[in-house]
């Protein structure tokens, strides 16, 4: 029997070329997660080049968001986010828009 | 007594106080509940004791529904009825499932919560779900369950009871009704006929056959209707042919506002947090599930119908959207037509291509590729959800007859937009909740909607509103007692009557309800309206 996890393989491989190119580490969580699917990437990026006024580093930057910050300070944020239904869904996914911005940024500079 | 009228060599006449239509949950119950109150009470039932199939065949459509599952199958004409094959999965309806909302075209029933309830806990003794109640506190705090949702906003535990093995209502309470001197069961009497005055509006009679084209009358004071959701409506429809709509059908209503409770998966919760699964146990022969629904203020703020939510452990395979993806181009493109997504389509299936060839593997190789596809990966949410009344819903006559010269029936049915919107909504009420306690993530699978709400779409097969309930005959079929509108001694019990459905399965307020019904026949029969 073959014993082969693809999934781990691809979120490993795509959080490492993440991490690289955004310098985070403590972005690490949010994106290594299994329900994203690689379509969700670019349909978060389109949906906020269509629907947000700002960039989505401007966003992040408003919300104090930059790569120093904790894993708990930005999951605090995106908690904020649930609360205050500051959420979009994209391919069904009900995600935070703290969430979506991470992934966009990420998924711009690759 | 039991009697087999199959046996009987010629025509009899029966007199009665009580003539139930139906040995099934409503008519056992009834039966029971007024054998220390009347001398005489009938039972007429179409089957035996055991399943026949030719009388099962009574229930064939005239034609199969195209969506909808035929009644040939999800009812049992015998006595004890459906509950001769359903989980025993009982909960009671909630307090705004019974008011007008004015949200919910048609929704509101003529009386309240508070009036069913008092009948709620003599209802689980007869479906021998125990005395203790409903509520999620107690039951959460009695089996120590965890409450993943207990700081949420939207979010709360309801709570379901089973009897283990299921209550079969004759096998488990026949014997109280079978051996009673009041009470006689006619076994293989098939109604097929209602004498009705219109001068006094009574029923005087109702004709059955025994299956030996010989036809027997039954006089009785008072005459109640314990068919099931569809043969409810089918034989009042029938009755109504002959005397020109009198009985509850003079504005139409008759099989009308037919709903169930359609069961979907309809959404998926991605979440590591195994705690979910402590959600249900096994307790002194009975099994008590907990399971996620939206509170009450979710449901008025965001004017929404409410959903049960039971979560079910699912592995990659399950959860994955490559198969699913796989499926719907194949559907498609044998069409010669493209898919809605057709590019997010290919995607998933070329990403999840492990998953597809695992799927291809065990269905068509009977053996495994990939021992990861089992790994536990999140929850699927096989829910349950509210169906609005609406009128073009129905029970129908068709023009095919059965062996007794009744027209069969024809089902119209379908999930409106508007319920369809209502049930997005509520999901994503619960996927804000998921998020905010960071349990997971939860995807609603919108994009499989041609799939889900056509040959995947499940069913409780819980026949309700077809005879509902009303304060008016202008509104509904019987009034606030189930007596039908232009009658004086006629009734019917069932959840044909059920205005609304909720979010959970009937049986226990069916049974509450037949519970009050008997508190009724017994007052009219002190007041001597008997």
């Amino acid at each position: 029997m073959v014993e082969f996890n693809r999934r781990k393989f691809l979120s490993v491989l795509g959080c490492l070329a993440v991490t690289s190119a955004s310098g985070n580490a403590n972005l690490l969580g949010l994106l290594n997660d299994e329900n994203l699917k690689v379509s969700d990437f670019e349909q978060i990026s389109l949906y906020w080049q269509h629907n947000e006024s700002t960039s989505a580093s401007t966003f992040l930057c408003n919300k104090g968001v930059d790569a120093t910050c904790s894993q708990e300070y930005i999951e605090d944020i995106i908690i904020q986010d649930f609360k205050q239904d500051n959420t979009i869904i994209i391919n069904g996914l009900v995600i935070s828009k703290t969430e979506a911005a991470i992934i966009v940024s990420a998924y711009d500079y690759l | 007594m039991l009697v087999d009228s199959s046996d009987f060599k010629s025509q009899q006449n029966i007199e009665a106080d009580i003539c139930i239509m139906g040995g099934g949950v409503a008519g056992i119950v009834l039966a029971n509940e007024l054998k220390e109150n009347f001398a005489n009470i009938v039972i007429l039932e179409s089957g035996g004791e055991e399943y026949q199939q030719n009388i099962q065949e009574l229930y064939a459509p005239a034609k199969e529904p195209s969506i909808y599952p035929s009644p040939l199958h999800s009812r049992l004409r015998y006595l004890g009825g459906a509950s001769n094959h359903w989980s025993n999965n009982t909960s009671p309806l909630d307090r705004i499932d019974f008011e007008k909302r004015d949200w919910i075209e048609n929704s509101g029933w003529p009386i309240n919560y508070d009036e069913v309830t008092p009948f709620y806990e003599k209802a689980a003794v007869y479906c021998q779900t125990g005395t203790d109640g409903y509520s999620a506190d107690y039951w959460v705090h009695k089996l120590a369950l965890i409450n993943p949702y207990k700081n949420s906003r939207f979010t709360e535990i309801g709570m379901a009871k089973a009897s283990l093995p299921p209550t079969r209502f004759y096998a488990s309470h026949g014997d109280k009704i079978n051996n009673h001197k009041n009470i006689t069961i006619y076994k293989h009497a098939n109604v097929t006929d209602i004498l009705y005055s219109q001068q006094t509006k009574d029923i005087e009679q109702v004709t059955f056959n025994s299956y030996t084209n010989l036809e027997h009358k039954v006089s009785a004071k008072q005459f109640i209707m314990c068919f099931g959701g569809i043969e409810n409506a089918r034989m009042l429809l029938h009755f109504n042919q002959k005397y020109e709509n009198k009985l509850g059908n003079e504005f139409d209503n008759v099989g009308r506002y037919f709903m169930d409770h359609p069961t979907l998966r309809a959404a998926n919760l991605y979440s590591k947090d195994q705690s979910f699964e402590s959600l249900s146990k096994y307790e002194q022969e009975r099994f008590i599930l907990a399971f996620f629904q939206l509170k009450e203020s979710a449901l008025r703020e965001h004017e929404t119908t409410n959903l049960r939510l039971p979560l079910d452990r699912a592995s990659e395979y399950v959860l994955s959207d490559g198969i699913s993806s796989f499926h719907i181009l194949k559907d498609n493109l044998s069409n010669f037509e493209l898919p809605n997504d057709f590019g997010k389509h290919v995607s998933n299936f070329v990403l999840d291509i492990d998953m597809v060839m695992e799927a291809v593997a065990r269905k068509s190789f009977d053996t495994k590729i990939f021992d990861s596809a089992d790994d536990f990966s999140g929850y699927q949410i096989p829910l349950m959800m509210e169906q609005t009344p609406h009128r073009d819903n129905r029970i129908k006559l068709g023009n095919a007859k059965d062996k007794f010269g009744i027209a069969k029936v024809e089902i119209e049915w379908e999930l409106k937009n508007e319920d369809r919107t209502r049930l997005w909504k509520s999901l994503e009420l619960f996927a804000k909740d998921t998020g905010m306690l960071s349990l997971g993530r939860v995807r609603l699978l919108k994009e499989r909607s041609s799939r889900m709400f056509s040959d995947q779409i499940g069913f409780g097969h819980h026949h309700m509103g077809t005879t509902r309930m009303a304060n008016s005959p202008e509104q509904g079929v019987v009034d606030s007692d189930q007596k039908v509108f232009g009658t004086n001694n006629f009734y019917i019990a069932g959840c044909s009557v059920f205005p609304t459905g909720g979010h959970v399965p009937p049986t226990l307020t069916i049974v509450a309800l037949t519970l009050r019904l008997a508190e009724k026949l017994k007052e009219e029969k002190q007041n001597g309206r008997v």
